[in-house]
């Protein structure tokens, strides 16, 4: 898929949730959108992760059920070159160097695990850095607004940043 | 402890306030020196420890302090106040429903963002608040300065440094918050209120304006509920769902309006907000300097590599061990040599009476001071060391990953460490995870997990009768037991796993003052509740001995015991009286038959008696708290579990011992 095409097709999907009556949001809970085909890092992560391909979204309010995934943090991309390269520049937090820091972009998981993030600080925007990662796919410790958290692999998986 | 005793002498002027009443709550996140605290204003012994969620419950002590009688509260640690925790309701509603006269937001200084996000929360509670800026020291070993006065005019509530630990500005605290108390009473309070972004904030009040208008008349202050609502708090929408509609129709429209504006779910619009004050203010009042890496980054490389980090965790539980054998062991000779003049008498010849007496009741006393004591003040004097270290969340790390394997998190190891020292606080500490399931998962390894007395009878059976290397084989062979049927357990439960999302906290080393305090806390417990136990438990089995009664039951059990165990017909009794307290399976054996069991066991038969003691049922105590967390269903459950895998575990071991040996 060129990059055209992708801008296209992230304008689609957004043209969806935002162009649209809010009680459509509203029943369809959740909306997606792809993350690109060309994109090698991109291809990476859905062989890691074939979930991976429910993005984004939006909150829905009167939805907290615990079990489904959804994410946010991109929901400020209108789908233009520049938007494209952003997020074509995601790595998952475990892929940073260690010692190194990024921005968080993304963030996906149960309802239950992001307000726990967000409580913890990992908020879009917010700087992390990786101190270390424990063997055999083990948790992954980080340094988030002063803090030592250690993040099971598959709440790290989910957590896509920006490397600075 | 000190405050308490350093401020009872009354001056006149104490005389006459006297009896004023008082209550105060410590809140803060996880691990920031409440308990510690706690303990120095009331002197109790609450359990510290370095790794979060060691309160799990509500804990209440008193204080007398300059004329006022107060009851201090220490609140479960908790980073939000949110509705996805058992902590975080029991404390939002403590704070609003009991209102405490003055909250005592303690403070980590070294993590102060993520602290004030905490302390906004609280100040949005509308509660007179004053904040204790506690661990300075670790602070300052991180090259962070803190401007006390500055933080103090942000807030417009007193700020005051400490080190808790050391009982450094724990006086200091206590007159900010009679202060508050008083100026209180005198009607002008100085607390501010922290405006968010005006987008959000103007919905915030026009909320809170709806909302006064309705006079609800629920314990929770207007503005909080409104923030609530906004956040989609389930609890208060239900709350308020049943006695205003409108104000919910309201909320949503305005959440929509803030989610229309920054574009995301309005929960997350108002954590960051919420996020960047904190972060906005933590920058204006500290300062950070660049340090050497401390002591405790230093260990921390050690315990969480690659390599050294599993053999540091194989040490923290193979060395605690280790060391209450070798400890033990050491005690336990010089208390038997005491002792020595105890030899149980026949009862043939002496008469039921004095064989119950002196063979019952008091052996029962010679076997609780030379098996369990012994054994029991090592064990705990290493387990709170370890508690304390913080050792336990670089080790709940490492096991990440091995600890999914079984459905569970690194988080779940805490309680399945602690669960070596006794399963009842250890099925308790399963709170601090987040499912039922992950804690029935845990639970059950818990039961699995050889608790001091078990170690006791492992210690005194196998090590010293087969040698110390097989009892240490036992525990590794405990280990693959808990694992392949956490496995069993894992895919007979299904269900979402969650993952680790857990603070680690800089090394500490533990004072032993503390250590010392703790391990007599636990001492005491064992010394003053479970020695009358096993004086009337070894009396009864005696009068049975006596009178006969034990020789049917014996027969009765013995197809299992003899015939697929190959143990002798004792060990029914044994067992049977081993449900009470694992350790009667000792004791017993002792108070019938003396301190040298090797005439009477062979070592198989202690390696198979101890293995089958270690799996075979939860004991009473462990039964009734099963029972009280997750229901008598599931508590008889685990107790099946444990039966069956002993009675198949222990009758194939014999068979393969009897090969070794």
């Amino acid at each position: 898929m060129s990059t055209r095409k992708f801008s296209k097709s992230l304008k689609r999907w957004f043209g969806v949730i935002y162009n649209s009556s809010m009680s459509r949001v509203r029943n369809s809970k959740i909306s997606c959108c792809e993350i690109p085909n060309n994109n090698q890092k991109a291809r990476k992560l859905r062989e890691n992760k074939p979930e991976i391909d429910v993005q984004f979204c939006r909150a829905d309010l009167t939805c907290n059920k615990p079990t489904y995934s959804y994410g946010f943090g991109m929901c400020n991309i209108k789908g233009d070159s520049k938007d494209v390269e952003r997020l074509q520049s995601l790595i998952r937090l475990v892929d940073l160097k260690k010692g190194h820091s990024g921005k968080v972009v993304l963030v996906k998981g149960s309802y239950k695990v992001i307000r726990r993030l967000l409580d913890m600080g990992i908020i879009p925007g917010t700087t992390v850095s990786l101190i270390k990662i424990a063997p055999l796919g083990g948790a992954v410790e980080i340094v988030v607004r002063g803090s030592n958290l250690a993040l099971s692999r598959n709440i790290s998986d989910n957590v896509f940043v920006e490397p600075i | 402890m000190s405050m308490s005793m350093t401020h009872r002498s009354k001056s006149p002027e104490n005389e006459k306030q006297a009896n004023k009443n008082l209550t105060i709550a410590l809140a803060g996140n996880a691990n920031v020196g409440k308990s510690v605290i706690f303990n120095h204003l009331t002197g109790s012994n609450q359990i510290v420890g370095n790794w979060p969620g060691k309160t799990v419950e509500i804990a209440r002590g008193k204080l007398y302090f300059k004329g006022y009688n107060i009851d201090v509260v220490d609140l479960p640690g908790i980073y939000s106040f949110s509705t996805y925790s058992l902590e975080e309701i029991v404390s939002r509603e403590f704070i609003a429903f009991e209102k405490p006269d003055v909250v005592i937001n303690v403070v980590d200084a070294s993590v102060l963002e993520r602290n004030l996000y905490f302390t906004l929360q609280l100040m949005e509670m509308k509660i007179p608040l004053v904040v204790c800026l506690n661990q300075i020291d670790v602070a300052e070993s991180k090259g962070i300065t803190i401007e006390v006065q500055k933080l103090q005019d942000v807030f417009g509530v007193p700020v005051v440094p400490a080190v808790a630990v050391r009982g450094e500005g724990l006086h200091e605290l206590m007159e900010a918050v009679i202060e508050v108390v008083q100026r209180r009473s005198e009607g002008n309070a100085t607390r501010k209120i922290i405006r968010y972004m005006p987008e959000v904030e103007k919905r915030i009040e026009k909320l809170t304006d709806f909302i006064e208008s309705r006079n609800l008349n629920i314990g929770y202050p207007s503005r909080w509920m409104a923030i609530k609502l906004l956040e989609n708090d389930s609890e208060i929408r239900n709350l308020i769902a049943s006695r205003a509609e409108e104000v919910i129709h309201l909320s949503k429209s305005l959440s929509e309006e803030i989610e229309n504006i920054y574009q995301e779910p309005c929960f997350a619009v108002i954590t960051s907000e919420r996020y960047s004050i904190a972060n906005r203010i933590a920058s204006k009042v500290q300062k950070q300097s660049k340090m050497e890496p401390t002591l405790s980054e230093r260990l921390d490389r050690i315990v969480t590599h690659s390599v050294l980090g599993y053999v540091t965790s194989i040490l923290v539980v193979g060395g605690l061990l280790l060391w209450t054998f070798i400890v033990g062991n050491y005690l336990s000779d010089i208390l038997s040599q005491v002792f020595e003049f105890f030899q149980p008498v026949d009862p043939q010849i002496s008469g039921p009476l004095v064989s119950i007496l002196w063979n019952g009741a008091f052996g029962g006393i010679v076997a609780g001071v030379t098996l369990v004591i012994p054994f029991v003040i090592p064990f705990y004097f290493m387990l709170t060391i370890i508690e304390d270290s913080g050792i336990l969340t670089r080790v709940a790390f490492m096991m990440d990953s091995f600890m999914h394997k079984i459905g569970l998190h690194g988080k779940a190891l805490i309680p399945l460490i602690l669960g070596y020292g006794c399963n009842v606080p250890a099925i308790y500490t399963t709170r601090i995870l987040e499912t039922r399931r992950e804690r029935l998962l845990a639970s059950l390894a818990i039961t699995f997990a050889p608790c001091s007395a078990r170690t006791i009878v492992i210690l005194g059976l196998v090590a010293v009768f087969a040698g110390i290397e097989w009892a240490l084989a036992l525990y590794v062979v405990d280990i693959l037991i808990i694992f392949l049927i956490g496995r069993v357990a894992f895919n007979a439960l299904p269900g979402e796993t969650t993952g680790l999302i857990m603070e680690m906290h800089s090394f500490r080393f533990p004072s032993l003052s503390v250590v010392l305090k703790q391990t007599w806390t636990r001492t005491k417990s064992i010394i003053y509740i479970v020695f009358p136990l096993y004086i009337m438990g070894s009396a009864l089995v005696q009068g049975l001995y006596a009178f006969g009664i034990l020789e049917p039951v014996s027969t009765f059990m013995s197809p299992l015991t003899v015939g697929w165990l190959g143990l002798p017909a004792i060990a029914g009794v044994l067992l049977i009286f081993g449900i009470v307290r694992k350790e009667y399976i000792l004791l017993l054996l002792t108070a019938i038959y003396g301190i040298d069991l090797s005439s009477v066991l062979t070592p198989t038969q202690t390696i198979t008696l101890a293995l089958i003691g270690m799996l075979y049922f939860p004991c009473i105590s462990t039964i009734t708290i099963l029972a009280r967390e997750f229901g008598w269903k599931s508590a008889m459950a685990i107790s099946m579990v444990n039966l069956v895998s002993a009675i198949l575990i222990g009758g194939v071991a014999s068979r393969v011992l009897a090969l070794a040996f």
